[in-house]
């Protein structure tokens, strides 16, 4: 499989899945036009991962500093993917990632959180 | 509202369900797929009540933002909505990363204006019709100033500082300060039929018009905090000023480079040594400017008429607002409305300054002065010059139209440099 990269703009986030690790960045703000269209690479990419690789762990690091309504409904479909790959027996790991005295996203990564029992999801405090 | 009974509807429906699925049955396929159902429609909930949640904490921050952002722009516009006109003011808050505020520097055309004798005319009227008659014209000026999105940098006195390429710098700087001269100019008519009408004395204006770098950013203290430019392309503008006679416009080499090519119309230049400048400067009389402006000085004629008796008058050469001390003869042998031919018995330079002692019969004038500038040499064998009066009080002027001509009227096309 080959990585997926998407360059940042100023409404989509970085994103850099690396097949090789089996580490997945998303990094920046999130409102784009069309949200189902942006994120299809993604779900895309990841669905044949957990396919085509039945034991590798998958580790998620988050660093979404904003996000609208559409992006949240994506990203709670992103966790229910993991999740199910969690229950099935892979290690899944999200770092939500937030900066130091950011309460509004450490209250956003608590909500994701609460739906998730099977992966593993640490809010991580970044110093700015 | 809770958030149970904002979702009453729903925790119902989820209730109802649960208790259905409670009744003992037979059909274990039918209580799977209800089982199923329930369960996604339980988490679909749970996600639509996350979502409910977010998106209020979401519209709390943009509301909380939004009000820092008024309050910004409340700041921004107080700052500078006296000094700039609205449509500069929304670009610096469109594109607030235009403006450094901290001091840059940048190529601005800084226009000088000054109305002529005006320090005379307020100490010979009452405060109210001093402060009236600025008002008036400084409202006037301002409109047309905006109109082509100049900043009013400072209303120095009488005289306006005004710039064009600061906060915002844009490649018809030049050209727009420019056609606000001449329709500052032209303005003038409607200022002194206003001025006319409330029997306050007519004004002239003079603008100096220089184009260089400055200095330009926030300047003060925490008390007090001013947008402002230094450097001294704004002191040669003012100093270009000084230079004008009522009506006329000059600007330097440096503010005619700027713009595109033939864009003026111009009546002559002449060279100035300006101290602390290395070179001599030269500085053009602007009387039009092309399309897309398409505005002119009117064309200035002058009638002289020869006078039946010369009159005489003594006369300083002032150095800025200053006299050298030294008193010359000279008498008047052509008059015009603005302007005179006069013999000195001193050899005069051009655009040297006057202050004039005539010499008149009534007690009325005898101690009036008048002040005037040296337009041009007529002949320097007998040292005739032309003068144009950038001062004449009222009681001065009238007496001047009252001295009978010697014969026919002779005339002389906008004036001189």
């Amino acid at each position: 499989m080959e990585n997926l990269i998407i360059e940042k703009t100023t409404a989509t986030p970085e994103i850099r899945f690396d097949y090789a690790t089996g580490i997945l960045e998303l990094l920046g703000e999130s409102y784009p036009e069309d949200t189902v269209v942006f994120y299809a690479p993604v779900f895309e990419w990841l669905k044949n991962f957990l396919n085509n690789n039945k034991e590798r762990a998958i580790t998620v690091n988050l660093e979404i500093i904003y996000f609208n309504s559409s992006s949240s409904k994506a990203l709670m479909n992103f966790f229910d993917l993991l999740e199910a790959a969690a229950n099935a027996g892979r290690k899944v790991v999200v770092n939500w990632i937030y900066a130091k005295g950011n309460e509004g996203a450490l209250e956003y990564g608590e909500e994701f959180k609460e739906d998730l029992d099977a992966l593993e999801f640490i809010l991580v405090e970044k110093n700015v | 509202m809770s958030e149970d009974s904002l979702f009453a509807t729903e925790e119902a429906i989820l209730t109802e369900g649960e208790q259905s699925l409670a009744i003992p049955r037979d059909d274990q396929t039918l209580i799977t797929a209800h089982s199923r159902l329930l369960k996604d429609y339980k988490k679909l909930l749970t996600q639509t009540k996350r979502l409910v949640r977010m998106n209020d904490r979401h519209q709390a921050e943009l509301t909380h933002k939004t009000k820092e952002l008024n309050l910004r722009n409340q700041f921004i516009t107080k700052t500078f909505g006296r000094y700039m006109s609205d449509e500069i003011v929304a670009m610096l808050l469109e594109s607030p990363e235009g403006l450094n505020l901290g001091g840059e520097s940048k190529l601005v055309t800084v226009v000088m204006t000054d109305l002529r004798g005006f320090s005379s005319i307020s100490s010979s009227h009452p405060p109210e019709a001093v402060v009236g008659m600025l008002n008036d014209y400084l409202k006037e000026m301002t409109n047309i100033i905006f109109k082509y999105a100049g900043t009013v940098n400072e209303f120095v006195g009488d005289g306006i500082l005004i710039l064009f390429g600061a906060p915002i710098t844009r490649p018809d700087d030049a050209a727009r300060a420019i056609a606000c001269a001449i329709e500052m100019q032209l303005a003038m008519v409607n200022v002194n039929a206003n001025n006319r009408q409330k029997g306050f004395p007519e004004l002239e204006m003079g603008i100096g018009i220089n184009t260089g770098k400055v200095i330009a950013g926030n300047v003060g203290s925490d008390m007090r905090m001013k947008y402002t430019v230094v450097g001294s392309s704004v002191n040669l503008a003012a100093r270009v000023e000084s230079y004008t006679v009522g009506g006329q416009i000059l600007a330097t080499d440096s503010t005619l480079a700027n713009l595109p090519p033939h864009a003026v119309r111009l009546h002559g230049d002449f060279l100035v040594p300006f101290k602390g400048v290395s070179k001599p400067v030269r500085i053009h009389n602007i009387i039009g400017i092309n399309a897309p402006y398409d505005v002119s000085l009117p064309q200035q004629t002058i009638v002289y008429q020869d006078l039946l008796h010369h009159l005489t008058f003594n006369f300083e050469v002032l150095d800025g607002k200053h006299s050298y001390g030294k008193i010359w003869s000279g008498h008047i042998i052509c008059l015009a409305e603005k302007s005179a031919i006069v013999i000195s018995s001193l050899e005069l330079a051009v655009h040297d300054n006057l202050k004039i002692n005539l010499h008149t019969p009534t007690d009325e004038t005898e101690d009036a002065h008048l002040y005037a500038k040296v337009l041009q040499c007529v002949d320097n064998l007998v040292l005739k010059y032309e003068i144009h009066f950038t001062f004449l009080p009222e009681k001065v002027r009238i007496w001047l139209t009252q001295q009978k001509p010697h014969f026919d009227e002779h005339h002389n096309q906008n004036g001189a440099m």
